[in-house]
C-alpha cells in the first residue's frame, strides 16, 4: 500500500463522505437519513484508518479512534431507529416532512 | 501500475459506485443493499490498509449488525402507500451541488496538505494485539493507552442500550395523530 | 481589605456607617414592596404567590417599616453623639496638630477617573467620593440625626391614618390605599441624603446629596398626589430648585475647570493662595455667585422663595423635617462650607439677598391665616437672618443660628401638627381659639417654640439672634453705607415676635371661635408629645453655655466658633471688633424691638379677643406674597405653557404621512422594523427537518470552503 499514499485514500473518503451528505439532505424516508449518516461515518473512519497507515506519528491511534466511532455508530443508530419507530407509531408514516409540529 | 494499486483501484470503484447507489435510489429496500455494498468495500479497503481487526469488526457490527437493524426498520415501517416518497427534482439539485461543492473542498484539502514523511514498510504495521492491549491499558512502546476511552465507551453502550429499549418498549398505538405517547 | 468599623483609627468611619443605615431600611421596604406588589394580583388565589403576599403585610400598608427606621436612624443618632463626643475630646487634645486632627477624621477616595495625565500614571481628571468630619459637620450631624428621629417617632402617631387599608382621602375625593410604609421609605432616603451631604468633602458629592434631597422632597411633599394641590406643589418646589441648581452647577464647573480639584480643603488652598494668576477676578466672582444660586434656591431665598409655602401641602412631619429643620438648612451649610471660595462681591450679595428675604417673608407672614402657612414664611425669614449673618461675616452666628432654629422651628411644626391632628385636620387659624384648656402640653411646649424664635432672653435663639444681630450692628458700623443690614433685621426681629405671638394667641387663648372644632379638639397620644417635649428643653437649653446671661458664652457657639475658616477672621476682623464693642446695644436693641413685637401682639389678640374685621380674609400685596407667583406666572409660565401645547399638537394632530416624521412616529417606526423583522426571521422556522439539515450541510461546507480560502 505505500506506492498508494494517503491522496487517493482521502478523495475516496471525501466521495463517501459527499455522498452521505447528499443522501441525508435529499431523502424524504427517515431510514434513507439515517443511510447517509452511516455513510458519513464510515468515510471519516476511512479518513482515520488511512492516516493511522500512512503518517508515521501515528501508529494506532487512528484504529483506535475508527474502532470507537464503530461503535458509537453503532449506539446512535439504535437509538435513532427508536426515535424512528416511535415516530411512526404516532404518525402512521416515515416521511420526516410531516414532522412539522416546531414550526414556529 | 502494481497490484496494491490495482487492488485500491477495484475496491475504491466498488464503494464509490454503491454510495452513488444509496443516493440516487428510489427504493428504500435497494439503498439497504446498495449500503451493504458500501459497507463491505469500506472493510476490504481496511484490510488493505493493514487494520484486519477493524476490518473485521467492521463487517460484523456494521454490516452485521446496523444494517440488520436498518433493514428491519425498512421492513417495519416500508408498507403500502409509503413504500414511494419521492423528492422533488430542485431538492435534487439542491443536495447534489452542496455534496459537490463539498468534495471539491475536501478534495482541495487533502490535495494541499503537505505530503506525510515517509509511511512504515508493510511489515511493521501494528496488528490486532497491540491494538487489544492498548485498549485493556496496557502502553506500548510511546507510553499511549487507551483504557479510559474504552471504558467511556463501555458505558455508553451500556446507557445507550437502556435508552433504546425504553424508547421502543410496546405502547398502545393510539388512533389520534399527533398524540404523545408515555 | 476596607474594614469599615475600624473606628480606632479611622473614627470618622463612625460616620461614614452611620450615613448608610438609613440606607437599609429603604432597601428592605423597597424589596418587601416590590416582591408584595407582584403578588396582590395573584392575592386570592391559593397560590405560593399568596402566601407570600400575606407574609410580607396582606391588605394592610407596611407597618414594621416604620418601626425598622425609626430604629436605624437611632442607631445612626447613637453613633453621631458617640462620634461628637470623641471629636471633641481629640478635637481638644490634637488642638495644634490640625493636619493630624485632619487625617484622622477625614478619607477619600478615587469613584470616577477621566482620562490620563501626560506623562504621568494618574488620571487626568477624577471624580472623588469622601468625607471630613470638623466641628460643623459633627454638630450637624448629631441634630439632623436626632430631630430625625423625634420626627420619625411623631410620625408614627401622626400617620397613623396611613396604616388603614383604604383612607378616605376628603380633599382629593377618592379611596385610596394606606401608604404608611411609603412614607418611612421616603423619610430613609431623605435622612440618607441629607447625611451624605454633611459628611461629604468635595462639591461633586455635595451635590448628588444635594439633588437626592430634592428629589425626595419632592416625593413627600406629593404624598398626598391624588389632591391637585399636592402634584403640582411638589412639581413648583422640584422646578425652582432646579433653578437654583442650574446656578450650582455653573459653580461647581467653573471651580473643577479651573482648578481640576473639587475637594473644600484643596480648593480653598488654591483660591488663597492663587489669586490673580490661574483665576480672573471676574471668573471668582461668579463662581461664588453660582455656588450661592444653589443655595438660593434650596433655601428658599428670594427670588427662589416661592416653592416654599406651597410645600405645606404635604405631611407637617415632612414639614418639620425637611422644610424647616434640615433640607433648606442645606443651603445655608453650603454657603458656610464654601465661605473661603467666595469673592467679596459675593458675600455682600448674600448679605442683601438675606435681608430682602427675611423682610419679605417676615411681612408676608404677618397676614397669613394658615397655621403651617405662618410658620412657612417664618421659615424663609429666619434663613434670611442665616444668609445675612453669613454675609456680614458672621460664621459662627450664622451657623449657631441654624442649629437653634431646627430645634424651635421643628417643635413650633410638630406643635402646629399636633393642632392640626386634634383638631381633625382644621388648620385655619380663626377657626381655632382657646385650645390651651384642651392640649396643654402642645400649647406649652409650643409657648416655649414661640419664646424661643422671639429672641428671649435664656432660649436658645437669643443666644443665635444676638449674636446675629451684633455682627450686623458691627458690620454696618464699620462700612456705613449697609446700615440697612442692621436695621432690616432688627425690624423684621420684631415683625418675628409679633407674628409668632399672634399664631399663639389666635391658637390657644381666647373664647372659640368654631364650637365643632373645639369640641371634638384632644390633646395628641404620647408618641407625638413626647418629641415635643424633648425638643421644647432642646430649644431652651441647646445654646446654653456658661455664664447663663452672656450671650457670647454659649458652649455650642464656642465649639462652632472652633471650626471656623480661619482666613475669614482676617477679612471681617475689623467689623468684628465693632460687634465686639456695641455688642450690647445690639442686643438691648434686639430685645426692645422683640418686647414691642410680643406686646402688640398681646394687645390686639391676647387681651381682648379679635374682632371680626380682623378675621376677615386678607387681601392686597402681603397676602398675595408680594405678587412673586403672579410675575413668575406671566413672565415664565404662560410662555412655556403655549410653547409646550404647540410641541404637543405637532405630534397629536398633524397628518398621517407627516406622522412618521415626527419623534412618535421614529419611536413607533423603530418598534416596527423590529416586529417586521421578526416576523421575517419567523418565516425561517419552517418546521421541517430536511430544510434544517439542509441548513447544517450548507453551513459546513460554506466554512470548510471559507478555510480552504484563508488558510495555508
Amino acid at each position: 500500500m505505500a506506492d498508494v499514499g494517503l491522496v487517493p485514500f482521502q478523495i475516496l473518503a471525501a466521495f463517501l463522505f459527499a455522498c452521505g451528505v447528499a443522501c441525508f439532505v435529499t431523502k424524504r424516508n427517515a431510514i434513507g437519513l439515517l443511510m447517509g449518516v452511516e455513510l458519513v461515518l464510515n468515510a471519516a473512519n476511512l479518513n482515520l484508518v488511512a492516516a493511522a497507515r500512512f503518517v508515521p506519528g501515528l501508529r494506532i491511534e487512528g484504529q483506535v479512534f475508527a474502532v470507537i466511532v464503530i461503535v458509537l455508530a453503532a449506539a446512535e443508530a439504535a437509538v435513532a431507529l427508536a426515535i424512528f419507530l416511535n415516530f411512526y407509531n404516532n404518525y402512521a408514516t416515515v416521511d420526516v416532512d410531516q414532522a412539522n409540529e416546531s414550526k414556529g | 501500475m502494481s497490484l496494491p494499486v490495482v487492488l485500491f483501484l477495484i475496491v475504491a470503484a466498488a464503494t464509490a459506485f454503491g454510495a452513488l447507489g444509496v443516493v440516487l435510489s428510489r427504493s428504500i429496500v435497494r439503498a439497504a443493499v446498495w449500503l451493504l455494498a458500501t459497507l463491505i468495500g469500506v472493510s476490504v479497503a481496511y484490510f488493505l490498509l493493514g487494520a484486519e481487526f477493524l476490518g473485521a469488526a467492521q463487517l460484523i457490527v456494521y454490516v452485521g449488525g446496523t444494517l440488520v437493524l436498518m433493514v428491519f426498520g425498512v421492513m417495519i415501517t416500508n408498507q403500502g402507500p409509503f413504500a414511494g416518497i419521492r423528492t422533488k427534482p430542485v431538492e435534487w439539485l439542491l443536495g447534489g451541488g452542496l455534496a459537490g461543492l463539498l468534495f471539491l473542498a475536501l478534495v482541495g484539502f487533502s490535495l494541499r496538505a503537505a505530503a506525510p514523511p515517509e509511511p512504515l514498510a508493510d511489515e511493521n504495521l501494528p496488528s490486532a494485539g497491540p491494538l487489544g492491549a492498548a485498549f485493556l491499558g496496557v502502553p506500548d512502546d510511546r507510553g499511549t493507552a487507551f483504557l479510559l476511552p474504552f471504558e467511556i465507551v463501555s458505558i455508553h453502550l451500556l446507557v445507550v442500550l437502556v435508552a433504546a429499549a425504553y424508547l421502543a418498549r410496546a405502547k398502545r398505538r393510539t388512533p389520534a395523530k399527533g398524540a404523545a405517547n408515555g | 481589605m476596607f474594614n469599615p468599623f475600624d473606628f480606632a483609627a479611622h473614627p470618622g468611619r463612625a460616620y461614614m456607617v452611620a450615613t448608610l443605615l438609613p440606607l437599609v431600611p429603604v432597601l428592605l421596604l423597597l424589596i418587601a414592596a416590590t416582591i408584595r406588589n407582584m403578588a396582590r394580583s395573584r392575592s386570592h388565589t391559593d397560590s405560593f404567590a399568596s402566601r407570600v403576599y400575606w407574609l410580607f403585610g396582606g391588605d394592610q400598608p407596611l407597618k414594621t417599616g416604620g418601626y425598622l427606621s425609626l430604629v436605624f436612624l437611632l442607631a445612626s443618632f447613637g453613633l453621631s453623639v458617640w462620634g461628637l463626643l470623641n471629636f471633641f475630646e481629640e478635637s481638644q487634645t490634637l488642638h495644634d496638630q490640625p493636619k493630624e486632627l485632619a487625617a484622622r477624621w477625614s478619607e477619600r477616595g478615587d469613584w470616577l477617573r477621566i482620562g490620563s495625565a501626560k506623562g504621568e500614571h494618574r488620571p487626568a481628571a477624577a471624580l472623588q467620593t469622601g468625607y471630613r468630619i470638623d466641628q460643623l459637620t459633627a454638630l450637624m450631624f448629631a441634630m439632623v440625626t436626632g430631630i430625625g428621629s423625634l420626627i420619625f417617632l411623631y410620625s408614627l402617631g401622626y400617620m397613623r391614618q396611613e396604616t388603614d387599608e383604604t383612607v378616605d382621602d376628603h380633599a382629593a375625593h377618592t379611596t385610596r390605599r394606606g401608604r404608611f410604609g411609603r412614607f418611612y421609605l421616603y423619610l430613609s432616603l431623605f435622612a440618607f441624603s441629607m447625611l451624605n451631604l454633611l459628611i461629604a468633602d468635595n462639591l461633586f458629592q455635595v451635590f448628588v446629596g444635594w439633588e437626592l434631597v430634592g428629589v425626595c422632597s419632592f416625593f413627600l411633599i406629593g404624598f398626598y398626589y391624588e389632591r391637585k394641590s399636592a402634584s403640582t406643589a411638589a412639581n413648583k418646589a422640584f422646578i425652582v430648585n432646579r433653578v437654583g441648581d442650574a446656578g450650582l452647577l455653573i459653580g461647581i464647573a467653573i471651580a473643577f475647570a479651573t482648578f481640576g480639584t473639587l475637594n473644600f480643603q484643596d480648593l480653598a488652598e488654591k483660591i488663597a493662595g492663587s489669586q490673580p494668576d490661574e483665576m480672573s477676578h471676574g471668573l471668582w466672582v461668579l463662581m461664588g455667585l453660582g455656588l450661592f444660586v444653589g443655595c438660593v434656591g434650596k433655601s428658599a431665598q428670594v427670588p427662589l422663595q416661592t416653592w416654599l409655602p406651597d410645600a405645606m401641602e404635604g405631611p407637617t412631619p415632612v414639614s418639620a423635617l425637611i422644610h424647616a429643620a434640615t433640607m433648606v438648612a442645606a443651603g445655608v451649610y453650603l454657603v458656610g462650607r464654601c465661605y473661603p471660595l467666595f469673592a467679596p462681591e459675593v458675600f455682600l450679595t448674600i448679605a442683601y439677598c438675606g435681608l430682602i428675604t427675611l423682610f419679605l417673608s417676615a411681612t408676608v407672614a404677618l397676614v397669613m391665616t394658615d397655621i403651617k402657612r405662618v410658620l412657612a414664611f417664618s421659615t424663609c425669614s429666619q434663613l434670611g437672618f442665616m444668609m445675612l449673618a453669613l454675609g456680614v461675616g458672621a460664621w459662627t452666628a450664622g451657623l449657631l443660628h441654624l442649629l437653634t432654629h431646627a430645634f424651635f422651628k421643628a417643635l413650633l411644626f410638630l406643635g402646629a401638627g399636633s393642632v392640626i391632628h386634634g383638631c381633625h385636620h382644621e388648620q385655619d387659624l380663626r377657626q381655632m381659639g382657646g385650645l390651651r384648656r384642651k392640649m396643654p402640653i402642645t400649647a406649652f411646649t409650643m409657648l416655649v417654640g414661640v419664646l424661643a424664635i422671639s429672641g428671649t432672653p435664656f432660649f436658645s435663639g437669643w443666644y443665635s439672634k444676638d449674636q446675629i444681630l451684633s455682627s450686623a450692628l458691627g458690620y454696618s458700623v464699620a462700612h456705613n453705607q449697609h446700615a440697612l443690614l442692621f436695621f432690616g433685621p432688627l425690624i423684621a426681629a420684631g415683625m418675628t415676635a409679633f407674628y409668632m405671638f399672634r399664631l399663639w394667641f389666635l391658637a390657644f387663648t381666647g373664647t372659640p371661635r368654631n364650637a365643632t372644632v373645639y369640641s371634638q379638639a384632644r390633646e395628641s397620644p404620647f408618641t407625638m408629645t413626647l418629641p415635643l417635649i424633648v425638643l421644647a428643653l432642646g430649644s431652651l437649653g441647646i445654646a446654653w453655655g456658661w455664664p447663663l446671661w452672656d450671650a457670647e458664652a454659649s458652649f455650642l457657639g464656642h465649639k462652632l466658633h472652633e471650626g471656623e475658616p480661619a482666613l475669614m477672621s482676617r477679612a471681617f476682623a475689623h467689623s468684628r471688633e465693632l460687634a465686639e464693642e456695641h455688642h450690647l446695644a445690639a442686643g438691648g436693641l434686639a430685645l426692645l424691638a422683640a418686647l414691642l413685637g410680643a406686646g402688640y401682639a398681646w394687645s390686639r389678640y391676647g387681651r381682648t379677643a379679635p374682632t371680626a374685621e380682623q378675621l376677615k380674609e386678607p387681601t392686597g400685596l402681603l397676602a398675595n406674597r408680594w405678587y412673586f407667583d403672579d410675575l413668575y406666572d406671566f413672565a415664565f409660565l404662560r410662555g412655556s405653557q403655549r410653547l409646550a401645547k404647540l410641541s404637543a399638537n405637532v405630534d397629536r394632530s398633524g397628518p398621517n404621512q407627516a406622522k412618521r416624521f415626527t419623534l412618535d412616529g421614529l419611536m413607533s417606526g423603530c418598534a416596527s422594523i423590529a416586529m417586521v423583522g421578526g416576523q421575517y426571521l419567523r418565516m425561517t422556522q419552517t418546521g421541517q427537518v430536511r430544510q434544517y439539515v439542509l441548513v447544517l450541510a450548507l453551513t459546513l461546507v460554506s466554512v470548510l470552503w471559507m478555510l480552504s480560502v484563508f488558510v495555508r
